[in-house]
């Protein structure tokens, strides 16, 4: 911690990246397997029914792939923060170790 | 299959199609509810490893923290999505039922055309007026289930809307550079801090370096007059010596000369000033040995503070450098002027001799 309110947890950020990559995957796999299982084929041959029905899956299947991309990024972020800690930690200690001798 | 063949026959007399196979209507509720629970544990699941690096605190924790659970956040809209999906399978469901229930009534009123078809003894004329019935009947469940699916593709169409509306890839693009663009000020900003400390270092340093080298240079003043003093008086008690017959004498009173300020054969003035002299002398170690010290010692420690840094970072050194010449330098004078004035008082005030002449 350090004066102004900084806390570095580095192994926590690399925790968090490996939970959320963990998690990118299996929704990518998911979201496969669901649009395979949901085929094309038209379901009470009724436009009325059918074409809003079609419209809806595009709209899942988007913010579905958006929420993939938004786990995979917080994934990379956590990893690029950890690593950014890590380093601002080292520099931390040079800082903060000589207890201001020359203040 | 003669029961297919009869409800054929049955919608045929009906002058109605077959409704259609809900089965996949079934299937894709199921689905949607699968759907619907994936979301929900998507946002345990993400919410925990969020937590995994819970304990960090600062403005790049803030800004992630925003962009996950603030306003259009990710967990947020998990969450939202999620509802619509789950409102999505219940409306399936709920169309589903509806045709069931609209089937059956179908196939019951095809099957009971199809039978009144087979009784002979119906007459033709009230044959005609039951089928009339039937199919006004089944033509109003038909238009029922147009209703329902209408009604419900509204319905869809408004929850793919919502779906829709949630923030773009745009804009969570534009978060997570936000937040890397912190995380990189936040490094400038130390880097800064490092440059800050490194040239603090450098100034506290020369400060402590300038304090120095003004004891130093009056201490060399003092050191000097003391020195030309005392070789002055030196040369006149040698010339006193050697101006006695007695060699053997002289010769002792070379080897073991008598503190200057003591010495019988200088005039009362010329011993008060060389006393006067030593004891400015002892204050010029003292300070020398004192406050000099401590200075030279201060900016030392700042020079390889800052020089420590440098290094690490990748800054300049090069005056930190310089800053260490010079502070070497310093420390040599210091070295050598103490030892001079401590040879010069000796010469003065030999301790030996306090006790026999005391000057005054």
């Amino acid at each position: 911690m350090t004066d102004d309110g900084v806390v570095w947890d580095v192994a926590g950020r690399q925790a968090s990246a490996q939970q959320f990559r963990t998690l990118t995957d299996e929704q990518q796999q998911f979201l496969q397997s669901f649009r395979a299982e949901l085929g094309t084929g038209s379901l009470l041959q009724d436009p009325d029914f059918d074409g809003p029905y079609q419209t809806f899956l595009s709209a899942l299947f988007g913010g579905f792939e958006e929420r993939v991309a938004d786990l995979g990024h917080m994934g990379e972020g956590q990893a690029l923060m950890g690593a950014r800690d890590r380093e601002a930690e080292k520099a931390n200690e040079v800082i903060f170790g000589h207890g201001g001798s020359w203040a | 299959m003669a029961a297919a063949g009869l409800e054929a026959a049955g919608f045929n007399m009906l002058g109605v199609a077959p409704p259609p196979d809900t089965g996949e209507l079934a299937r894709h509720a199921g689905l949607l509810e699968s759907v619907a629970g994936v979301h929900r544990s998507v946002g345990d699941d993400g919410a925990r490893a969020y937590r995994a690096a819970g304990s960090n605190a600062g403005a790049a924790t803030d800004a992630l923290a925003e962009h996950v659970a603030g306003k259009d956040g990710v967990f947020p809209r998990n969450t939202e999505h999620g509802l619509h999906v789950s409102v999505a399978a219940s409306v399936m469901k709920v169309t589903f039922a509806g045709h069931e229930w609209a089937k059956n009534l179908l196939i019951g009123l095809a099957g009971t055309a199809a039978a009144v078809a087979g009784v002979a003894a119906i007459r033709p004329e009230v044959l005609v007026t039951i089928r009339a019935r039937l199919r006004l009947f089944a033509q109003r469940v038909q238009k029922w289930m147009r209703i329902i699916r209408q009604a419900v593709g509204r319905h869809i169409s408004r929850l793919a809307e919502l779906l829709r509306r949630t923030p773009s890839k745009q804009q969570i693009g534009n978060n997570l550079a936000a937040e890397q663009r912190l995380m990189a000020d936040r490094w400038r900003h130390t880097l800064v801090r490092h440059d800050v400390t490194r040239v603090a270092n450098a100034a506290q340093a020369r400060s402590s370096m300038g304090r120095a080298a003004q004891s130093l240079d009056q201490a060399g003043h003092e050191v000097s007059q003391a020195e030309v003093s005392v070789r002055r008086a030196r040369s006149i008690v040698n010339a006193d010596i050697n101006a006695y017959n007695d060699a053997s004498t002289a010769a002792y009173l070379k080897a073991n000369p008598k503190g200057l300020a003591y010495d019988d054969l200088l005039d009362y003035d010329t011993r008060l000033k060389l006393y006067q002299q030593a004891a400015r002398l002892e204050q010029v170690e003292a300070q020398l040995g004192g406050p000099t010290a401590a200075q030279l010692a201060h900016a030392g420690r700042h020079v390889d503070e800052g020089l420590n840094i440098a290094r690490k970072h990748g800054l300049d050194a090069s005056e930190l450098q310089s800053l260490q010449q010079r502070l070497n330098e310093l420390k040599f004078q210091r070295h050598e002027l103490a030892d001079r004035a401590w040879t010069a008082r000796l010469d003065i005030q030999r301790p030996d001799d306090l006790y026999k002449v005391y000057p005054v």
